[in-house]
């Protein structure tokens, strides 16, 4: 305590002398300025007079001003001089778990960035080598498209996540205008050039599927060249036209292409952290080592699922890197080109009144039969479904029902998924009407589910997520 | 759905034509109403091209059913097409509504 009070004491006869020092100083140049001015020798007109006055008024402002800013700097420096070193040391602590604990929610704001709300036919994964890091990728599934990206900020770190946060938000507006894949790149490529003021890049890889068709337009600015692996034969790098990183150069002419997906064709996409992961002796996993894996992965791709081929690419990686610590981001994509039961699927909200816009949805679907007697069952046992939940899971009638129609073209077998968040309720474990009494005996409740029992090949139920499921199955 | 409904020397000839659905169920409902009157009620419905009914369709027919049944009435259906008719099979209506 002696000890700070003796050094507030040394602090405040350090400024008081240099603040006199200051005083002295501005008075003797105010004396001096003012003796110029009204010196006769000097013959100042009327006008430059006026002027040096207001110069002169503006000069003891300023140096007054100057007092007040020597007095706090002063200060300020006193005082950092004479802190305690634990003090010191315990500022740094909290300023390093304050830094530690921004970087965390930053970690979280960038991963609840990402869109893990997976469809079938896709996964993927993000791995920063730091907290933070510049990999990313994106997709969503609409109208039949899947749109799906993957990139990588070049550096890495805090600065790598600002552009990525940057350039998936841009990417993400674009990739919802339905461009042309090229043009999408373009856009995507000028607004980040605006933006980017420290030299910064983003390699690339945007494409978009037909779910149903197989076609596929991609563009590919400066990324690793994915990996194709066909139902059957050899996998191999999809070739690109190559087109300069995202960043770099505003109105680059980008260039897409496009190709055939055959049925049961996966495609992984990844980050160079896969490619360049090292192991202590500095070999790095490289495209020879990418290939073997895809090769095992081509035996299984028929049963195996996006989110193993995942998890499998990043454990060999792993595996191969050893101790050595992950140098790099990595991000991992694997989606496969699956004509068969794919969900049509539309979500109505609210429902009361919506009965027969629902089963006009449905009836529509391409996966439909063109059959009349099928389509007569199929109508009434989605009508009977409907209504059911229309009618009875939400009180008041205000919810939303989730409809969807898939096909298995190989089995022939048509799929009707009904979702809902209304009151649980198994309409399975009603008792079946008994078709065997009288009319008088007869009750009016219970047909519908009953009829759906009976026009459909099968009908499940599940309760999954607070959501009711309802899933039916016809051959057609 | 349009239903017509005739009486003719002590008959009553309904025709329905369409579909019954949950869009019009309740309508069906009140344009049959003059069918749940009167005494020994003797009715005959033409269903040539009726196309299609769902349970909701089923539970008026039933109500007509039990009402014609109290009144000590007959009713008959009659040209059902055979998707709508699978629909009565199986559901046990068949067993207890008359269908020719």
């Amino acid at each position: 305590m002696g000890k700070n009070s003796f050094a507030n004491k040394l602090s405040w006869s350090i400024i008081g002398i240099v603040s006199v020092i200051y005083l002295a100083a501005l008075v003797i140049i105010a004396v001096i300025f003012y003796q110029l001015m009204t010196d006769e020798a000097t013959h100042l007109s009327q006008e430059s007079l006026a002027h040096a006055s207001r110069m002169y008024f503006n000069l003891i402002v300023v140096g007054l001003l100057g007092l007040v800013v020597i007095f706090f700097v002063c200060r300020h420096v006193i005082k950092t001089k004479t802190r305690p070193v634990t003090e010191e040391l315990e500022t740094t602590s909290i300023a390093n778990e304050r830094m530690e604990s921004e970087l965390n929610v930053a970690r979280a704001i960038q991963m609840g960035m990402l869109n893990t709300k997976f469809p079938e036919q896709l996964y993927a994964m993000l791995c920063p080598a730091k907290e933070v890091g510049g990999d990313f990728y994106d997709f969503s599934l609409k109208d039949g498209k899947l749109y799906f990206a993957i990139g990588d900020v070049s550096g890495k770190g805090v600065p790598a996540s600002l552009m990525m946060a940057l350039t998936s938000v841009i990417m993400r507006f674009v990739a919802g205008l339905g461009l042309p894949i090229n043009t999408m790149l373009e856009r995507i490529n000028n607004s980040v050039s605006e933006a980017n003021s420290h030299g910064m890049f983003v390699t690339l890889f945007v494409a978009r599927l037909d779910i149903r068709s197989g076609h596929l337009e991609y563009c590919n600015a400066g990324h690793n060249p994915i990996v194709v692996i066909p139902p059957e034969g050899d996998p191999y790098f999809l070739k690109a036209k190559p087109n300069i990183a995202i960043g770099l150069l505003g109105d680059f002419h980008y260039e897409g292409e496009s190709l055939e997906l055959k049925p049961g064709t996966r495609l992984v996409a990844y980050t160079d952290g896969v490619t360049e992961a090292e192991q202590a002796s500095l070999s790095q996993f490289g495209d020879d080592r990418l290939m073997s894996w895809a090769q095992a992965i081509a035996q299984e791709n028929a049963t195996i699922h996006d989110k193993e081929v995942v998890e499998s690419l990043y454990q060999t990686v792993k595996h191969f890197a050893g101790d050595n610590p992950q140098n790099d981001d990595i991000a991992i994509m694997s989606l496969k080109f699956d004509p068969n039961n794919i969900m049509t699927k539309r979500r109505f909200n609210p429902i009361k009144d919506k009965s027969i816009e629902i089963i006009e949805f449905l009836m529509a679907s391409p996966d439909m039969p063109a059959d009349e007697e099928l389509r007569f069952k199929l109508r009434l046992s989605i009508e009977e479904a409907v209504e059911n939940v229309v009618r009875y899971a939400y009180d008041g009638g205000i919810g939303w029902l989730e409809v969807g129609t898939s096909l298995d073209h190989d089995a022939l077998v048509l799929t009707v998924e009904l979702r809902d968040a209304g009151v649980p309720f198994n309409p399975l474990e009603q008792p079946d009407p008994d078709t065997t009494s009288s009319a008088e005996e007869r009750q009016v409740g219970g047909l519908g589910i009953y009829l759906c029992k009976k026009l459909m090949d099968s009908i499940d139920y599940r309760y999954e997520d607070g959501n009711n499921v309802l899933t039916m199955k016809k051959l057609i | 759905m349009e239903t017509i409904i005739n009486n003719e020397s002590g008959k009553t000839l309904v025709v329905l034509k369409g579909r019954i659905d949950t869009t019009n169920a309740d309508q069906f409902q009140q344009d049959i109403a003059p069918l749940m009157e009167g005494e020994h009620p003797d009715i005959e419905i033409d269903c040539s091209e009726m196309t299609y009914t769902s349970s909701q369709g089923l539970r008026i027919f039933l109500l007509l059913q039990k009402s014609v049944n109290a009144r000590g009435g007959i009713m008959v259906l009659r040209n059902m097409n055979p998707q709508v008719k699978e629909v009565f099979d199986i559901t046990g209506f068949s067993n207890i509504i008359t269908i020719l």
